[in-house]
């Protein structure tokens, strides 16, 4: 990914721009190749720690990880998400909820208001709340 | 204590003008200050990287990029927190390219073709498997499929010098991925595991495993043979 971002940062010619718009510009555009790599990739591993129960098969010993069926399903929710938002909703949540950004800041990546980047960050909250099975 | 955000930092390793709470806090927090001073010993962007020019022929194309992307391990993304990480390699690998199906009685299936996605537990941890490496005794082995229209599902064992065991036969969801609702544990027994996957538009007789893939898929069922190496006991 870094390499992906170091050849588009002088294809685009952005290496040429001040150094707080160049950074803007390798958060926005590095988050987008993240985006890109969750869709595209084929092969992956998951850890199980980021599932939440800590069920065991019958008769296995308990090593505090969480069963199978829970990582593969929380797998999959993953994968859906990653297949149904609109990139540019994965960008705000992926700013604001991993790398912890601010909706200001998240804003100035994206180069969009922080009213928008509320309006993206309901509407990816709403979907992971669809998909527990919460009310939005 | 809330620390500024890493895009925060990186500002203000830069020198550019950051928000006045997070001077403060740089000037109290010894962990941000650290971070910023370690940002600073980088170094700026060398000379030479400002004469770059990339040529068009060089670049790769996105999808080619993103193949190449996804079989590189960047430690990048381990530094992510955990959902990030677990978000992308959210993934399934699929397996087996099929043989085109060929159901009877005229019904409407999904375009897509059926896919097998393996999944290994191993320790703590879950993989896609990745087509080649050997499973061991103990790792747990899910199955995901995509039934692409079909809607009944037969798995089973095949062992040398033994009938087919059947492991699970139950039915299929049409449209997308179906997690089989079993795991099954490799045992320490001989060097491999065959399993034997059979697709149908109505339940699957257990003995259907028993013939050449080929002959299910001229019976309208779509069937597939896994074959997962399995390394030696020591």
């Amino acid at each position: 990914m870094a390499q992906e971002t170091f050849v588009r940062l002088c294809e685009s010619g952005a290496v040429h721009l001040e150094p707080e718009q160049r950074l803007r510009w390798i958060y926005a555009t590095s988050t987008r190749i993240a985006i890109d790599l969750l869709r595209r990739r084929k092969l992956g591993v998951v850890t199980l720690g980021s599932a939440q129960e800590p069920g065991h098969e019958p008769g296995e010993p308990s090593t505090g990880a969480p069963r199978l069926d829970d990582a593969l399903a929380a797998r999959q929710a993953l994968a859906t998400i990653a297949s149904d938002a609109p990139p540019q909703e994965l960008q705000v949540a992926m700013l604001c909820r991993v790398d912890g950004l601010s909706q200001a800041e998240a804003a100035g990546v994206c180069a969009i208001s922080e009213r928008s980047v509320r309006r993206l960050l309901t509407r990816f909250d709403g979907r992971v709340a669809r998909l527990d099975g919460r009310p939005r | 204590m809330d620390h500024p955000s890493v895009l925060a930092l990186d500002l203000a390793a830069l020198g550019g003008q950051v928000p006045a709470e997070v001077a403060r806090h740089l000037e109290a927090c010894q962990a941000c200050a650290a971070t910023v001073a370690e940002r600073r010993a980088a170094g700026p962007l060398p000379g030479w990287v400002h004469g770059v020019r990339v040529a068009p022929a060089l670049v790769q194309p996105p999808s080619l990029a993103a193949q190449l992307l996804a079989r590189l391990r960047r430690p990048a993304w381990r530094l992510l927190p955990l959902p990030a990480a677990a978000a992308l390699v959210a993934a399934v690998v699929l397996l087996l390219p099929a043989p085109q199906p060929e159901p009877g009685g005229g019904a409407v299936r999904e375009k897509a073709l059926p896919a097998v996605a393996v999944y290994l537990k191993r320790g703590a941890t879950v993989a896609a498997w990745d087509g080649r490496s050997p499973v061991q005794p103990g790792d747990r082995i899910q199955l995901g499929i995509r039934g692409a229209g079909f809607t009944h599902l037969s798995v089973a064992s095949l062992q040398a010098g033994a009938g087919p065991a059947l492991l699970y036969a139950g039915p299929l969801e049409p449209r997308g991925e179906t997690l089989l609702p079993v795991s099954f544990r490799v045992d320490a027994g001989g060097d491999r595991e065959e399993l034997s996957i059979i697709l149908a538009i109505q339940p699957v007789a257990p003995d259907a495993h028993g013939p050449p893939s080929g002959e299910a898929a001229s019976r309208g069922a779509w069937a597939a043979r896994l074959l997962l190496p399995k390394e030696p006991t020591r």
